[in-house]
């Protein structure tokens, strides 16, 4: 089904405090303002001011109601950090390209010997794979440390998604609506930075289409 | 970004809003003239955001010790002709119903809104109340928006609808609506003229309807039915309570979120049926719902929370439509407890109705807790270099297991958890120090109750007067970090923030405060020298009677802010070769920029804060400084820095 005839599409952000869902959602939100549909998101998240478990439930649709995704309903599950997309994987379905940053968050919780209890990154891909159409991980962190700064991960973020999903809106009013998010002094770093995200997905998904 | 969308907007402007900032919108378009409320969950944003707009758009404002204090404010602003709005979370309100029962009564003049925002699921709470019960129980209209855009207007309806039946109104919200956000339509801002305008006095001056002695209060009582009876008249209004009739023999009744949730299960499982949706929770629209039932067969009650809607529709019912079948939470197809959300509702629904779900949940939802039922927990923690990790720890050295802790609500609550096990109780705001007098009647180990700065403003005072009064023998640790941390930071009698410039403050001591009310044995200390914070806490445990200790820091997160304003750089600590691996930093203290690394202790530099407490815990001295004053100097002398 062509996006344009869905209900709603669906959109999981599942990330850790102080990682910027929040700004992805302001971006979208915006974004969707100009194009005419309507939207809807609900914020999850627990009593701590960080480094706790944030999940943005979004819906972008010509007519939308509640924000709360229904299991398996999300579109694209964009993950911040590793541990917390896996955890969200209630809301995929063959329909669902995850799209996943591979920067590791510690679990505070997991002072003593962590790493023992952290799950590789491969074997979170391959649970997304048993559940989701299409599992995609980047570096993402890495490409906005080299446009500047690692703030401007989720720039990254934002330009692969514009570049891999279907997307119910034009990929320009993301673009623009970033720049207006973002602080004037920080735009140069978050073009470049959207624009490497964008680049990373047109190679991936160029190499796996080589792969099928 | 926010601020700036609701503050310039243009009328007719269509901009994404959290339903906070659409509440905001909403206010300033109905004209209010004075904001007061105390900070909670999920209701912060709206009084953070009116307290910030108060200059520019003339309203006044304040942050209120507590939320019976600040709807009493907003009480006296509306007797005097006012426009007043009081905000908190739904607990709040219950701290303000001894005022909010009796303005039932007096009514106001002007106009009273009270912002209750609920919490269903508990996301940050103590407990989930369902305050659509308040409006019945107090007689106070109430209106309950099931979106950010309706939140914005029934904002504004509430002042129209409070200076027309000059009664008080509650706005009531769910976390959903409030922290949920959508597109929404602007208005118009009317113009105001600053500085507000004063009064006089004898104009208003009304005894028989603002003293309530028992003689005249049994008028207002009688007048109270009449002004309900008229409210009820004005919540037939389709406004508020819509209703679509497609000729359907099936209903939806439905009410906040609820009601969006049902609409998105009507197009899920591809079912027509006529909806109602309640906008006003109290008074009910009751001649409008017995015209929607009375040609069903069946009803489907959509509402988080209790069954109140189910309950009074049945009631309805009874003449309506006598052989109506209701569906909802008595009939055990929707839950009682905690949020809904579309798929609860779609689920229900094909339940009540027989229908086959289009999607298997249970099967998706199963295979995902198996995929992730190993995996670690991310609980939420303490931020590194948080004054109450050290002053936790220093206490528990201090008294070891067998004391009793009786906390209070706030960040240090986060201590209920290993390795702190320092909050033993935590019941609402205040309790700390009632329960710890309750229990020192009948406990012979030490017993010590823990409060933040503003719990002990917002409801401590009382429960201290009462310990003393008493010759209570237990110790008050005041964790002094200069803010209503928990909730944004908002500032309080002995917190004045930079926000605070445009209205100023005197500030109160907290020490003086407890001297004042009589305790003799007082200290003031700082959170982060663990030590001498313990020698203090054993001497305080071991003097009979009351004794407090104001332990203070300021909060890690404004320290942070304060340190980057003036460019001062953040020294992390380090783990030296002299770590022996005895692990006692992490065992005992844990903070999240600690983590152990091949046997030994890890200071993890981009997440550490520099308040040195591990430092002055470690046995081995083997935590110091990245660059202590000596590496410095060095540096400098050799031009490498
Ligand atoms: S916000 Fe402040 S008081 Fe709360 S945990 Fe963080 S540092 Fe501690
Ligand atoms: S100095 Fe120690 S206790 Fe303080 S933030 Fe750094 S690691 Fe944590």
């Amino acid at each position: 089904m062509a996006p344009s005839e869905r209900k709603f599409w669906n959109l999981v952000i599942a990330g850790v405090g102080g990682q910027g869902t929040i700004l992805t959602n302001a971006v979208l939100g915006r974004a969707v303002a100009r194009s005419g549909l309507e939207v809807v998101t609900a914020e999850t998240h627990g009593m701590a001011q960080r480094y706790g478990r944030i999940t943005i439930h979004l819906r972008i649709g010509p007519e939308v109601h509640g924000a709360l995704i229904p299991s398996g309903g999300a579109d694209v599950l964009l993950g911040l950090e590793p541990l917390e997309t896996l955890r969200s994987i209630e809301c995929c379905s063959q329909r669902t390209l995850v799209l996943m940053n591979r920067q590791v968050v510690r679990p505070p919780s997991l002072a003593l010997s962590w790493r023992a209890h952290y799950p590789s990154l491969e074997e979170i891909e391959r649970r997304l794979q048993q559940v989701a159409g299409t599992v995609l991980s980047l570096e993402a962190h890495e490409l906005a440390r080299q446009a500047g700064t690692i703030l401007a991960t989720n720039a990254v973020m934002l330009g692969a998604l514009c570049a891999t999903a279907e997307l119910p809106i034009p990929a320009e009013l993301i673009r623009q609506a970033l720049f207006e998010v973002v602080p004037a002094k920080a735009q140069e770093i978050n073009r470049d930075a959207f624009e490497m995200g964008r680049a990373w997905a047109h190679l991936a998904q160029k190499s796996s289409c080589h792969q099928s | 970004m926010a601020l700036k969308d609701i503050q310039a907007g243009e009328p007719g402007e269509k901009v994404f809003l959290l339903g906070n900032e659409a509440i905001v919108r909403g206010a300033l378009e109905a004209g209010v003239e004075l904001v007061a409320g105390y900070p909670g969950t999920p209701s912060s944003e709206v009084l953070d955001l009116l307290f910030a707009l108060a200059p520019e758009f003339g309203h006044l404002a304040e942050y209120s010790v507590n939320e019976k204090v600040a709807v009493e404010t907003a009480a006296g602003a509306a007797i005097v002709g006012k426009r007043a709005f009081a905000i908190m979370k739904h607990v709040g309100v219950n701290v303000a119903t001894d005022a909010l029962f009796a303005l039932a009564q007096t009514g106001v003049n002007g106009a009273l809104v009270i912002l209750s925002a609920d919490d269903p699921g508990m996301h940050s709470s103590q407990s989930e109340q369902d305050n659509r019960l308040y409006g019945e129980h107090m007689h106070l209209p109430m209106l309950d928006p099931s979106s950010p855009a309706e939140a914005k207007a029934f904002a504004q309806a509430a002042f129209e609808l409070s200076h027309r039946l000059e009664l008080p109104v509650i706005l009531r919200t769910t976390t959903r609506v409030s922290h949920g956000s959508a597109l929404v339509r602007l208005g118009t801002i009317p113009p105001r003229a600053a500085p507000a305008e004063k009064v006089h006095w004898a104009r208003y001056r009304n005894p028989q309807r603002f003293t309530m002695v028992p003689v005249f209060a049994r008028a207002r009582r009688l007048l109270l039915t009449e002004k309900i009876a008229q409210a009820r008249q004005l919540c037939e209004d389709p406004r508020y309570n819509p209703v679509k009739n497609i000729g359907s023999s099936v209903g939806i009744l439905a009410s906040g979120i609820a009601y969006e949730y049902a609409l998105e299960a009507l197009q899920v499982l591809e079912l027509e049926a006529n909806v109602m949706k309640i906008g006003t929770p109290y008074p009910l629209p009751q001649q409008t719902m017995a015209e929607f039932i009375a040609d069903l067969k069946v009803l489907v009650v959509c509402e988080e929370l209790e069954p109140y809607l189910e309950d009074r529709v049945r009631a309805i019912a009874k003449e309506a439509n006598p052989g109506l079948k209701i569906y909802g939470k008595r009939s055990g197809h929707l839950p009682l407890e905690f949020e809904y959300s579309s798929q609860i509702v779609i689920s229900g629904l094909a339940k009540a109705l027989s229908l086959q779900l289009p999607v298997e949940f249970e099967k998706i939802e199963h295979r995902a807790r198996k995929l992730i039922q190993d995996l670690p927990a991310r609980t939420p923690v303490f931020c590194p270099g948080c004054p109450h990790q050290a002053s936790l720890y220093a206490l528990k050295q201090a008294v070891g297991q067998e004391a009793v802790f009786c906390g209070d609500i706030g960040c240090y609550t986060l201590g209920v958890q290993s390795p702190h096990n320092a909050v033993d109780t935590c019941l609402c705001m205040g309790a700390s120090i009632g329960l710890a007098n309750g229990i020192q009647y009948f406990s012979d180990d030490p017993v010590v109750a823990i409060i933040g700065d503003s719990t002990f403003f917002h409801s401590g005072l009382s429960a201290l007067a009462n310990a003393v009064y008493h010759q209570a023998n237990l110790t008050l640790v005041v964790l002094d970090n200069d803010t209503t941390a928990m909730t944004g930071h908002q500032p309080h009698p002995s917190a004045l923030d930079h926000r605070m410039k445009h209205t100023g403050g005197k500030l109160l001591d907290i020490a003086q405060v407890a001297e004042g009310l009589g305790v003799t044995d007082v200290k003031v200390l700082g959170a982060l020298e663990t030590e001498r914070l313990t020698e203090a806490v054993k001497h305080s445990v071991a003097h009979r009677g009351v004794s407090v200790i104001v332990s203070k820091e300021p909060c890690a997160l404004n320290w942070d802010r304060r340190r980057r304003r003036v460019g001062q750089p953040i020294v992390a600590y380090t783990v030296s070769d002299r770590c022996n691996g005895c692990l006692e930093c992490l065992r005992d203290f844990n903070c999240i920029a600690i983590y152990e690394q091949d046997g030994l202790a890890q200071i993890d530099a981009a997440l550490c804060n520099g308040c040195g407490a591990c430092a002055t815990i470690c046995p081995e001295e083997a935590i110091i400084q990245r660059r202590s004053a000596g590496d410095l100097l060095q540096e400098l002398t050799h031009g490498t820095f």
